[in-house]
């Protein structure tokens, strides 16, 4: 009897290292989800620096520039606004471990924050965590990485019909203050640049779809 | 409780539970393996197999020839890994407590005829229609034409066991007509007590055809057994043959099948099934894959990753019953 018990931890040992190991090699492609990390990553890099932090959900990420706000202020600008869903609690430690006194926080909750201020989905973080090993990493949360370590593996790509193909919603998405911009016309200057396909709509494109765009242009 | 299966006898079971039993490390070893072979074929392979046969008996009117004989492999491959899993986990299971019960399946698809089949798919079910009907009815010992009439009442009851339906009851008709020319050409005793390549490591030609013979019959009467009901089969075997020759280039672009949907690519786990099985085919109860002790650790530990991996993607989706919970 021992002697099964003693083989059969060994074997479970084995089995838990063996499954650990594939999942950091067995890595799924990295999606819009894992380029939340990276603009943390942009708040750790600039932490001891006077700074303007932009926190909310996508409407902050595809619809305010922190770009523009850094060149006309000369101050740092972050931009954490990503995905609505991924709520404030989990990360918000190191949000504060990463301030300075100086920071300027603005802060644009999306609307259902407002009733439920410790909201988030957890379908969407869960996505986050299991995925990016390097989001418990860097907000130092060892079960998120005892999570992803034991997460689906990534076999064959085409096993997954949710392979990350989107053309705006995609990984490489933002510039280097963190702001959505696959979605603008104009090039994005950061490392993260992509071409844009030809065919995807431009802002000043909207008129031509939306009538009442143009109504406002012959009232000016 | 076993629910499903193997159909224990008290002969068999009792005497058992009347002795004393020391724990066998063996035993034990062996029981360990079976839980994993069992797991590994039911949440790995019938799981997977069900997404495609599930999909293809649903509407088999909007899909062409060659999908639905996907279709109908795929729930072959499904039920046989679904059930002889459960009872492979049941076996496991007695066998850590010291328990032996009684085997249900011996690798059916490697049958090369059809009582061959049926003397190695639910063999408790079987042996006891045999004991229960067959025989007190006559058997085979009273003439060709009382061994006929007998067939077919135990084919028919066989499949009406299974559910007050007309599917079930013309799977079993099926069955019979594909057993009574065995019969009454007395070669349905050609293959007791033999399995294919006993002496080989391969098949011959003429064993892989009568294998594939067997099977194709096997797999037209599970369309009868996996469909709603008797209009959806027929809807199933006219679209599947009208179509094949209304489109018979449909089989030269096979490659497309799997492109989309890709779904269709969880089939290819028939393949490694098919290559274990036939490596484990002298022993249903003693799964060694090679003479290596290294390669048969490493083949459970493989089968342990792929478990906990099926098991973690479906964690938060509503756990699989057992096909044969339903009978």
């Amino acid at each position: 009897m021992k002697r099964f018990i003693k083989i059969s931890i060994v074997f479970f040992f084995c089995l838990l290292s063996a499954y650990a190991i594939l999942s950091i090699f067995l890595k799924k492609e990295k999606n819009y989800n894992s380029a939340f990390v990276d603009k943390l990553s942009l708040l750790k890099k600039y932490k001891n620096q006077k700074k303007i932090i932009l926190i909310g959900g996508s409407a902050i990420g595809w619809g305010v520039s922190a770009e523009f706000i850094e060149k006309q202020t000369g101050i740092k600008t972050i931009n954490l606004g990503h995905y609505a869903s991924f709520g404030f609690m989990d990360y918000q430690e190191f949000i504060i471990e990463n301030m300075t006194k100086e920071d300027i926080v603005i802060f644009s909750p999306e609307w259902y924050f407002y009733f439920s201020p410790r909201h988030f989905d957890d379908a969407t973080l869960d996505d986050l965590i299991k995925n990016n090993i390097e989001y418990g990493f860097l907000i130092n949360n060892y079960k998120h990485i005892l999570r992803s370590l034991y997460r689906p593996l990534f076999i064959p790509k085409y096993f997954s019909l949710n392979y990350d193909k989107d053309r705006v919603y995609r990984y490489n998405c933002f510039n280097n203050n963190g702001d959505i911009v696959s979605h603008c016309d104009k090039k994005p200057t950061g490392p993260k640049y992509y071409q844009l396909p030809d065919s995807i709509i431009s802002v000043n494109q909207f008129k031509d779809v939306y009538s009442f765009l143009n109504t406002i242009v012959r009232l000016k | 409780m076993l629910v499903a299966g193997s159909i224990e006898r008290a002969n068999h079971l009792l005497p058992q539970i009347q002795k004393n039993r020391i724990f066998s490390y063996s035993q034990a070893i062996s029981g360990s393996k079976l839980i994993l072979w069992g797991l590994f074929k039911k949440i790995v392979i019938a799981d997977n197999l069900a997404i495609i046969a599930d999909k293809y008996f649903d509407a088999p009117h909007s899909y062409d020839s060659f999908s639905l004989i996907i279709g109908v492999i795929a729930f072959s491959f499904q039920i046989y890994c679904d059930f002889s899993g459960y009872t492979d986990i049941a076996l496991g299971s007695a066998k850590l407590l010291g328990f032996e019960l009684l085997s249900n399946f011996k690798f059916p698809y490697f049958a090369r005829d059809i009582a061959e089949f049926w003397r190695r798919w639910h063999i408790s079910l079987s042996s006891w229609f045999r004991d229960y009907l067959y025989i007190p009815l006559g058997g085979s010992q009273k003439g060709k034409l009382i061994a006929t009439r007998n067939t077919f009442i135990i084919f028919l009851v066989s499949g009406f066991w299974h559910g007050a339906s007309w599917n079930f009851i013309i799977w079993g008709f099926l069955h019979a007509i594909f057993f009574i020319p065995y019969l009454l050409l007395s070669k349905n005793r050609n293959n007791v007590n033999t399995i294919v390549a006993s002496d080989k490591n391969f098949p011959s030609i003429s064993e892989l055809t009568k294998i594939f013979f067997t099977f194709s019959l096997v797999c037209f009467a599970w369309i009868f057994f996996r469909a709603e009901n008797l209009n959806d089969s027929i809807i199933y075997v006219k679209q599947l043959c009208f179509d094949a020759f209304n489109n018979p280039s449909q089989f030269l672009r096979i490659g497309q099948h799997f492109i989309y949907p890709q779904k269709n690519l969880n089939i290819l786990w028939v393949f490694p099934l098919l290559f274990v099985e036939w490596r484990f085919r002298f022993n249903e109860r003693s799964l060694h894959l090679s003479n290596s002790r290294k390669v048969n650790i490493l083949f459970y530990l493989i089968i342990s990753i792929l478990i906990l991996n099926y098991l973690l993607q479906t964690l938060d989706k509503e756990p699989s019953g057992f096909i044969y919970f339903q009978f």
